[in-house]
């Protein structure tokens, strides 16, 4: 190894990342040491990488920081993600985005600072592709002076920013693709809460924990939209009918609409919301390319609003994986399974319940039915903390149905899940 | 060479493509040897590629690599074809040999990635699990000579892995490096960094 150039070996300490091993073999030799302080692209201080880190003041922490990025030359990835840190003085932070402003391309950050710094200020705009913030505020945005023309992937976590603020920074971000929104404090200036974003350069967009009034997304690029536990009045979706992947996860929104051009949707994923399939239908029946439909933990108030397994096969011939867990009754049992149309090309089926009743092997059988290339069965299921004497039965009848039934459909692989 | 496990219906992508001649062409080791190697997986070589895009040579006459031994060349050999392999298991955005079951292009992406991961995956454990350290850093400093990006990336990964959480005496023995700080320097580093060398892994 005395024979590795030191480039080589600046590979080999950026691998190495976190911090503390950067240190400790840059101790090896000279020639390690010259790596570290000129061939090092990649330095992380992460609180799960090392223990001693919670034992130490941010002060402390602070210290070491800034002399061990000080020591480098030319860093592109910096990630400082201390969970266990409260809060980093303003200076030390400045400190090190200043100094790997010339040529940070990765930024990953997760303390809050005192006083506040506008971090997009100060860290390195011209080459940076992506970066993670979380736990600080963004505030006067101004496109005209403050771009990143490379940044492709953005993450705003538990961040403060303004409605208008957020619709600005994307559009200083003229290549972005990627765009995580989770638990942000949205400050609004009147009292309808909206956000409006556009870009056309965006293709994936997943937002957590957000309450608003309206929230308008313009992206002619799009292709995966992911919501998870917000709350909305309205959603709308507005561009080319490029979605692909469609994602909703406890949700409560009043008006929903993803445009008007749906063919090339290939993956739903509704769970934990509360739709009229009647108008879901409507909205994603023109998706003849659908590969993946699962909706999940789902409740149905009238019996008219069931999915049924007729129309699932008709309008998704290319349906290759289907799950279905719902609050089966018997109205529900009969209706989704009427028709007799089958789906070919489904080779995955996922069925749950979320409280188990008799019903649920006759919905086994009879979706089985209807798949005649099913190449593998899982089934998800409940078990209640106090396990009542019935629900002992219940399941244990279940199991014996199942036995018998898969006895008829040896080729399929049953696997299952149980919570 | 194991072929069987996975799904991909071209088994042997590289001499697939019926109708054109597989070139080889054919690279001379330090120690003498000669192999004769698919251009396909030679051009990987980064050293290589360019040699023949700048020259207008012969493919027939035998690259000098006087930096490589034979046995490494045979290790890098065997990646990059591997790789090569793995890599065309996910099908291109169009993909003309689509059967009708794989015409759900966009499943068959979904999959067909899930699958060349898990084979990555696999295929790295086992590279390098017989190999010595001085295997090893000959394989780095062979691709590194090469040009090959990924290997190298690979490699360098799997060096830090073995080093990591570990001492400064560890890993001097583990690259047979020796240390040439004078006892001066030496007490000075581990003053300054003196929070790193707290609780270290001495094994």
């Amino acid at each position: 190894m005395e024979d590795l150039p030191v480039e080589v070996v600046g590979n080999i300490l950026s691998r190495l990342g976190a911090a503390r091993d950067v240190v400790i073999a840059s101790a090896i030799c000279r020639k390690w040491r010259e790596a570290y302080r000129k061939h090092l692209h990649t330095l992380s201080f992460n609180s799960t990488d090392w223990t001693v880190y919670r034992d130490l003041t941010p002060s402390r922490l602070e210290i070491l920081i800034t002399r061990t990025i000080f020591q480098t030359t030319g860093l592109q990835g910096l990630s400082i993600l201390m969970d266990d840190v409260d809060v980093f003085s303003a200076s030390a932070v400045i400190a090190w985005l200043m100094y790997t402003r010339e040529t940070l391309r990765r930024l990953i950050y997760n303390v809050r600072t005192t006083p506040n710094v506008n971090i997009l200020e100060i860290c390195g705009r011209q080459k940076l592709e992506s970066l993670l913030l979380a736990h600080n505020s963004i505030t006067g945005v101004e496109p005209n002076f403050q771009r990143f023309p490379c940044l492709k992937s953005l993450s705003l976590s538990c961040v403060s920013i303004s409605a208008l603020d957020l619709s600005l920074l994307l559009t200083a971000c003229p290549k972005i693709e990627t765009l995580e929104l989770v638990d942000p404090e949205i400050a609004m200036s009147d009292a309808q809460v909206t956000v409006e974003l556009t870009s056309p350069t965006l293709k994936s967009i997943y937002v957590e924990g957000i309450s608003l009034d309206k929230f308008i997304l313009e992206a002619d690029s799009i292709e995966c939209l992911h919501l998870k536990d917000c709350a909305l009045e309205i959603f709308e979706l507005i561009g080319k009918g490029t979605l692909k992947h469609f994602k909703i996860d406890d949700v409560s929104v009043l008006h929903l609409d993803i445009g008007e051009i749906v063919e090339n949707l290939e993956i739903v994923d509704i769970s934990n919301f509360t739709i009229i399939w009647p108008k879901f239908y409507q909205m994603i029946s023109r998706s003849s390319k659908l590969q993946r439909l699962r909706l999940w933990d789902m409740v149905f108030d009238e019996e008219d609003e069931i999915v049924d397994l007729e129309t699932i096969a008709v309008c998704f011939p290319q349906l290759s994986h289907l799950s279905l867990s719902y609050d089966l009754r018997d109205g529900v049992l009969h209706y989704g399974l009427q028709g007799s149309s089958h789906l070919v090309n489904v080779t995955v089926l996922e069925i749950g319940w979320i409280v188990i009743n008799d019903l649920f092997s006759h919905w086994v059988e009879g979706l089985l039915e209807r798949c005649p290339n099913l190449k593998k069965l899982v089934i998800h299921g409940i078990i209640s903390e106090a396990k009542s004497h019935d629900e002992c039965q219940i399941l244990a009848r279940f199991t014996s149905s199942i036995v018998q039934l898969m006895r008829k459909y040896l080729h399929v692989e049953v696997q299952f899940e149980y919570q | 060479m194991a072929n069987g496990e996975n799904q991909n219906p071209n088994p042997n992508p590289i001499e697939a493509t019926p109708g054109a001649a597989a070139r080889t062409i054919t690279l001379k080791t330090a120690d003498g040897e000669i192999f004769e190697v698919e251009e396909a997986v030679a051009m990987e070589f980064g050293t290589v590629k360019s040699f023949f895009e700048d020259d207008a040579v012969s493919a027939t006459k035998p690259m000098p690599l006087p930096n490589v031994s034979g046995s490494a060349l045979s290790r890098v050999i065997t990646y990059c074809r591997r790789s090569l392999e793995i890599r065309s298991m996910i099908p291109p955005a169009t993909s003309e040999d689509a059967t009708a079951a794989e015409a759900v292009q966009g499943e068959g992406d979904l999959e067909a990635e899930k699958a060349a991961k898990q084979e990555r995956k696999e295929f790295e454990a086992e590279f390098l699990k017989d190999e010595s350290n001085e295997d090893v850093k000959e394989l780095i400093l062979a691709a590194n000579y090469l040009n090959i990006k990924e290997l190298l990336d690979f490699l360098c990964r799997s060096v830090a892995l073995r080093i990591q959480n570990k001492s400064v005496e560890y890993a001097r023995k583990f690259f047979g490096i020796e240390g040439d700080y004078t006892p001066e320097e030496e007490a000075q580093i581990r003053q300054e960094y003196a929070w790193a060398f707290e609780g270290v892994d001495e094994d």
